[in-house]
């Protein structure tokens, strides 16, 4: 109406398939908007082969089922957050009855979980049974807040993607969940209410754990390339996982509050970390690492890790680096993260080891480390490149970088990225640095540094 | 644009008669253009009638800097032996801020490049550009969408109250 005819309108002559292309990435109530623009607009949201209900109730969900004419569609996809009135189990195994009979391939129904505790709500109750009539055309199932009973056998051939956030089911089930999707290449299992993960799954190459707290791990894995494990361990008593292919893996590991037994978490951490040391690509994030089974001498050694990321949240890395990078003799590529984002005051506790020691200990404490230092194998012969994030310039940060540079004899690249100390300070710390690489040729790079000079080239 | 010589260069003109000088690796990230060249290795001279010089030599900007990035990741593995999974992570950031910048144009231009896109099936270029689209649809009311894109509505207001109470729940609730 409004719209001037002087300025063509050269959205609506692109091609059916694009404007549907277009449609495609929208919520479906936003792409049913669409009908009322013109003319040429009121019948392509129909054919979008992707149904998206984000926010939404029965009225919307069953008459826009039924009204749908294209008889293709990929991608089902209902959510629902804590505001939401929550949808009745009959419309959802309604709208699923519908999805299966066009051949789905990807399925997501994400329920708020909040709704577990209130009892108000009820969960939806995913039966084995609405699962076995899609069969034929699965290949991505993502649940999230769903109870799922699984009397019968489980069996969806063709999936290859496997997402279960806070899924509850009777014991055992969720296992036959699991080994009923043979194809399954990708499975991530986020906050569950059992004690227990046991599995054998022969396909697996990527394993994602979060939110967890088990008692019980017991898993063959034998072509997993990727596990990451995000969790508690306070309360794991056994870990038992069948590995022979691991390239990578993330740990990051915290402890409960209110967890009072110290071994069990140094235990726990060493199941962990022994669990994955055959991988190339170490990625530890760890709050709390006086109490974590790398700082602690626990017999453990990762010969094949050629690059690690280590994020030290305690301000204590004069004490746990050298602690830490001494169990990777044939390390090559250091990622180190000095981020300061504690509750303390930064000043206050930023040089902590070093302020509480009076000078002659301090003295000590330095001569300590130096000779750790000398010791360490991949310092000698392997560590060829330094990744410094979160540098601030600051004392004990500079000492440390000293220290790895005077003793890393192979030494070519540190690279700085996302420093926030200003420019100036980072040349200065650079030429600190140089100053104790002695002879060595170390190349210096600089990424991402924000501050007012953040134009400045080295 | 200066490569080095041993690269095979291509020449494309665009509709308007404008030719650009690319090298085969970045002429290549076109399926429409690869397909060419595979049918004919000996073409040099690809004639895009569909394509204006102006968009054309967005197209290619887009490709060359996809090419640029994807070489030094290359270049970096290769001289590492492994990929640092933290330098990467970030190279992928970097490109996903040039893409942001490069889509910052005015809603024709960003039909022509979907056309374009579209017609030389840089498939990298067609996700970033719809998705660009339906951002500018996400949020407006119908009124508000008519008017980013110029859309003419030729509905009556009989029809439009008819497709409304037929479709009650895409005009229920908005966000």
């Amino acid at each position: 109406m409004e719209a001037s005819s002087d300025q063509p309108d050269l959205i609506s002559s692109l091609s059916d398939s694009i404007l549907i292309h277009i449609l495609s990435f929208l919520p479906s109530n936003l792409s049913g908007r669409t009908s009322i623009l013109s003319r040429r607009w009121r019948y392509l949201w129909e054919h979008v082969p992707e149904l998206i209900f984000e926010h939404c109730w029965d009225e919307q969900l069953l008459p826009f089922l039924t009204h749908r004419k294209s008889s293709i569609l990929r991608k089902f996809h209902l959510s629902s957050g804590y505001k939401d009135v929550i949808l009745d189990n009959y419309t959802i195994d309604q709208a699923l009855c519908f999805c299966a009979t066009q051949g789905v391939e990807e399925l997501h129904l994400l329920f708020d979980t909040i709704h577990h505790a209130s009892p108000k709500f009820s969960s939806y109750y995913l039966r084995a049974k609405s699962l076995s009539c899609w069969e034929a055309s699965l290949r991505v199932l993502n649940l999230r807040g769903c109870l799922v009973s699984c009397p019968g056998r489980i069996n969806l051939p063709k999936v290859e993607e496997l997402r279960l956030f806070c899924v509850s089911t009777e014991s055992g089930a969720f296992e036959h969940i699991i080994t009923g999707c043979p194809s399954v290449e990708s499975l991530e299992i986020q906050q569950n209410c059992h004690k227990a993960l046991r599995f054998h799954h022969p396909n697996l190459k990527r394993l994602v754990l979060d939110w967890c707290h088990w008692d019980h791990i017991d898993i063959s894995v034998p072509k997993l390339k990727f596990f990451k494990y995000d969790g508690s361990v306070d309360s794991l008593k056994t870990f038992l996982m069948r590995v022979y292919n691991l390239k990578e893996a993330e740990i990051e590991l915290y402890q409960n509050r209110d967890c009072n037994q110290n071994d069990g978490y140094v235990w726990g951490h060493r199941c962990v970390f022994q669990a994955v040391a055959q991988a190339e690509h170490l990625k530890v994030h760890c709050g709390n690492w006086e109490k974590s089974a790398l700082y602690h001498n626990m017999n453990l050694t990762f010969k094949n890790v050629k690059c690690l990321a280590l994020e030290c949240a305690e301000l204590v890395f004069l004490l746990v680096v050298p602690a830490i990078i001494r169990l990777f003799p044939c390390l090559e590529n250091f990622d180190i993260s000095l981020r300061t984002c504690l509750p303390y005051t930064p000043e206050m506790h930023i040089d902590y080891y070093l302020m509480s020691k009076r000078p002659d200990e301090e003295k000590e404490f330095c001569m300590q480390l130096k000779n750790k230092m000398e010791s360490i194998n991949c310092l000698r012969y392997s560590l060829r490149r330094i990744d410094v994030r979160d540098f601030e310039a600051r004392d004990t940060q500079i000492e440390l970088l000293k220290l790895l540079v005077k003793n890393a004899i192979q030494l070519e690249v540190i690279c700085f990225t996302d420093s926030f100390g200003g420019i100036a300070r980072l040349l200065k710390s650079r030429q600190i640095l140089i100053s104790c690489a002695a002879n060595k040729n170390i190349k210096f790079l600089a990424q991402n540094i924000s501050n007012r000079h953040s134009n400045v080239s080295w | 644009m200066a490569r080095s010589s041993t690269e095979n260069m291509i020449t494309l003109m665009s509709s308007d008669g404008e030719e650009f000088m690319v090298t085969e690796k970045v002429a290549r990230e076109c399926t429409t253009i690869r397909n060419m060249l595979e049918d004919d290795c000996v073409i040099t001279n690809i004639p895009l009638p569909n394509v204006t010089s102006d968009i054309l030599s967005m197209v290619i900007e887009y490709c060359m800097e996809h090419v640029a990035a994807a070489e030094k990741a290359a270049a970096e593995t290769a001289e590492k032996g492994s990929s640092s999974a933290p330098a990467a992570a970030k190279a992928n950031k970097d490109l996903e801020e040039w893409d942001k910048a490069f889509m910052n144009v005015d809603v024709y231009t960003l039909c022509d490049l979907i056309l374009a896109a579209n017609y030389l099936n840089v498939s990298g270029l067609l996700d970033l550009t719809i998705q660009t689209a339906a951002n500018l649809i996400k949020g407006k009311s119908p009124e508000q969408i008519r008017k980013t894109f110029h859309i003419q509505n030729d509905l009556s207001l009989e029809e439009e109250e008819k497709i409304r109470s037929q479709t009650p729940w895409a005009f229920e609730k908005s966000e």
